[in-house]
């Protein structure tokens, strides 16, 4: 039987292998990144139980098989034909779509070219862009996640984006990626780096649609998202991902002051997804909203982190994340707060609701404060229960059956998160998806 | 036979006996008002009527055009015709008001065999009985109760009671709460849609929502059992002389029975 250290093994043996085939420039200092990175993982290894920010998520469990680190071994595009439809109905967007991880520049359209610039990160590599080897230079020491040392080690392509000082995006930056069968179990590898410029305004949509079938793919994907002041950004992250593969998503935004940032989960489907968002405030008079949503049912494994990192004085924040958990799905939630020494004035809320529909799922909900500062006002709750007889019994009176009321206020409690959503084209998008996900018919 | 019977009921709930015995017949066309002080047993009536599963009746029967309603599930009851406006009506985010009552009338229709409303007429009748209670339109798309005063909380039930048409309806409470203007707005909701062939069950622990319907009989419930009925006058005279007086004449005939 294979186990995870098999698989790490077998990654690390390979990576000449992947090196040879990428054909990359000796002299390109990525070269050295990489190699530093595999050994940063090489160290790590993949996090078992023990480890306490993986406790409820085994990963281990799920690494019995081997996988193929993708490359891509043609430069051609994918065709039309097998690509699912993308689009979200009546949005029109500055559209970047990926397949396998790979840029496809013949599905992707940019509208406001005007407005922010787009390389993907493949050719980003290949011109030794300075603004990418000073970012993954960045990826600090202290960073303790094995998969973001191997997305960098392994890393292939995303997107890079500077939307320029003063832009106000009329369209969102879609960025899609799309998972296809490929007679084997692969390893993606999905970088994004977005730049935000000053005094911008921007809505980002990250879709991660997934029709690999038996395949079991380990999709290991590294947005980060530097703010600067006075700018304001959505950032929304969906998953459409059907079948066996794995999610692992790792976020990271630093934020510039008087800035604002929203940033939206919805997890509606997945076999294992672990969602992990560092929002770090280090301007003053900046405000974080996160948003979340996990509506999970059979086997579903859905694990949210969320830190939010108060540096300076003067900031706000304030987090919503809702569970819906069916079936034998399980869901983790670890949010943390943490107000740096001197952040005085920090205004911290976290508030994580769940409702268990069925006795056979499970949540491990884990609010945290780190606070050295003492002029902070933070609160924070986590809440698991049934949905309320009251209400059930108030629809049953009106003549629902028990199913369509429960439905009905599964569908309400869900809601909160969905009518935050501000592009209106996606929040009925999301709302039809829940609405069909909970088997509501208007 | 009546529309509504209830013989020798007792129900408890938590092992507490709430009521002890209640007997009470409403025929079609029949206005009832049930009065009581707090902790007599009002508000259990209406909800074992309704179908609340807390409680459990231990005694006794309760008859809906001769058929057992005990049996059936709260929304079998709804789909037959009972109604109970909730005294503290239940805010549901997320729902529309409209949406809500549309799965609810189609419910409702499906069980008599009918076709679901058409969008067009839908809207006409939403519409139609919202001006009942003065209701602006706006309300329809509004989340149900979500935000609301609860006076109009008070009208969204009258005017769900007025959409659903039921055969008997209970107002649990109905008037607590209301300010004079809203008590007028449901008592002619009310008016407007009693007719012969249907019936209401009004609980209230004030007199004042009768200056506006009149009822054909008033019970008193005290300690779980109807201890006097009467027409509308027996209102009135709780009204001025509090319930102190029953008491005392119960009390007074049970020691002349000793």
């Amino acid at each position: 039987m294979i186990t995870a250290n098999d698989v790490k093994n077998k990654l690390i043996e390979n990576f000449n292998v992947f090196e040879l085939n990428l054909q990359e420039d000796e002299s390109n200092p990525i070269a050295e990144i990489r190699r530093e990175a595999l050994n940063k993982f090489a160290a790590m290894g993949f996090p078992t139980r023990k480890h306490e920010e993986w406790k409820y998520t085994p990963v281990s469990k799920y690494l019995k098989y081997d996988f193929e680190p993708r490359i891509f071994t043609d430069n051609g595009s994918a065709g039309k034909e097998g690509l699912p439809n993308t689009a979200i109905p009546g949005l029109r967007a500055n559209v970047l779509v990926f397949v396998n991880g790979k840029y496809q520049a013949a599905h992707s359209e940019i509208i406001e070219t005007d407005q922010f610039e787009f390389q993907n990160i493949a050719s980003a590599i290949e011109a030794e862009n300075p603004y990418l080897l000073s970012r993954l230079n960045a990826v600090i020491d202290r960073e303790k996640d094995p998969f973001i040392w191997l997305n960098q080690a392994y890393m292939r392509d995303g997107a890079m984006i500077r939307i320029k000082d003063g832009a106000k995006l009329r369209y969102p930056i879609y960025l899609v990626n799309v998972e296809l069968p490929n007679n084997g179990n692969y390893l993606d590898n999905v970088r994004h780096l977005i730049r935000v410029g000053n005094q911008c305004e921007a809505s980002i949509i990250t879709n991660y649609i997934n029709r690999s079938g038996e395949d079991r793919n380990l999709g290991n994907y590294f947005t980060q998202l530097e703010i600067g002041d006075q700018s304001h950004v959505q950032f929304y992250t969906l998953q459409y991902e059907l079948g066996n593969s794995l999610h692992i998503g790792n976020h990271e935004v630093q934020m510039g002051s008087e800035s604002t940032f929203r940033t939206f989960f919805f997890n509606t489907d997945g076999r294992l997804v672990r969602n992990v968002s560092n929002i770090i405030l280090k301007g003053e008079q900046s405000e974080g909203h996160m948003y979340g949503l996990y509506s999970l049912d059979g086997d579903d494994h859905c694990d949210s982190r969320t830190m939010i990192d108060h540096a300076v004085p003067n900031c706000f924040s304030n987090e919503l994340f809702k569970g819906l958990l069916d079936g034998k799905s399980v869901g983790v939630f670890n949010g943390k707060i943490m107000v740096r020494p001197g952040a005085q004035k920090t205004n911290a809320y976290q508030h994580n609701p769940n409702i268990l529909l069925s006795r056979g799922a499970t949540l491990h909900a884990k609010p945290q404060l780190e606070i050295f500062a003492d002029d902070v006002k933070c609160t924070h709750g986590a809440t698991s229960g049934q949905l309320d007889e009251e209400h059930l019994f108030y629809l049953r009176s009106r003549g629902l059956d028990p199913a369509k009321a429960k439905a009905l206020l599964t569908y309400a409690f869900a809601y909160e998160v969905v009518e935050k959503v501000r592009i209106p084209a996606l929040r009925e998008f999301l709302e039809k998806r829940i609405q069909g996900k909970l088997l509501i018919h208007n | 036979m009546s529309l509504l019977e209830i013989k020798d009921l007792h129900a408890s709930i938590d092992g507490n006996e709430i009521l002890k015995g209640i007997n009470l017949k409403v025929n079609k066309g029949e206005i009832h008002a049930i009065m009581g002080p707090n902790g007599s047993g009002k508000s259990t009536l209406a909800s074992i009527i309704a179908g609340r599963e807390e409680y459990e009746v231990t005694k006794g029967a309760v008859l809906f055009e001769g058929k057992d309603l005990i049996a059936l599930e709260p929304e079998e009851r709804a789909r037959e015709g009972i109604f109970l406006a909730f005294q503290y009506p239940v805010e549901i985010p997320g729902v529309s008001t409209a949406n809500f009552i549309k799965a609810s009338i189609n419910e409702i229709r499906k069980h008599r065999g009918e076709e679901p409303l058409d969008a067009v007429s839908m809207m006409r009748l939403m519409k139609e009985k919202m001006a009942l209670v003065e209701m602006d339109k706006s309300f329809l798309s509004r989340s149900v109760n979500e935000g609301f005063s609860g006076g109009e909380k008070k009208r969204n039930e009258i005017f769900q009671m007025a959409v659903m048409q039921p055969k008997l309806a209970v107002l649990d409470e109905t008037d607590s709460g209301l300010d004079i203007d809203a008590l007028k707005i449901v008592a002619n909701g009310v008016n407007k849609l009693h007719n012969d062939e249907n019936a209401f069950l009004i609980i209230t622990h004030y007199q004042r929502l009768l200056d506006y319907i009149v009822p054909d009989k008033v019970h008193v419930l005290l300690n779980g059992r109807i201890v006097k009925s009467g027409g509308k006058e027996l209102a009135l005279n709780l009204e001025k002389q509090g319930y102190d007086w029953i008491k005392e004449e119960l009390e007074a005939a049970s020691t002349q029975n000793s």
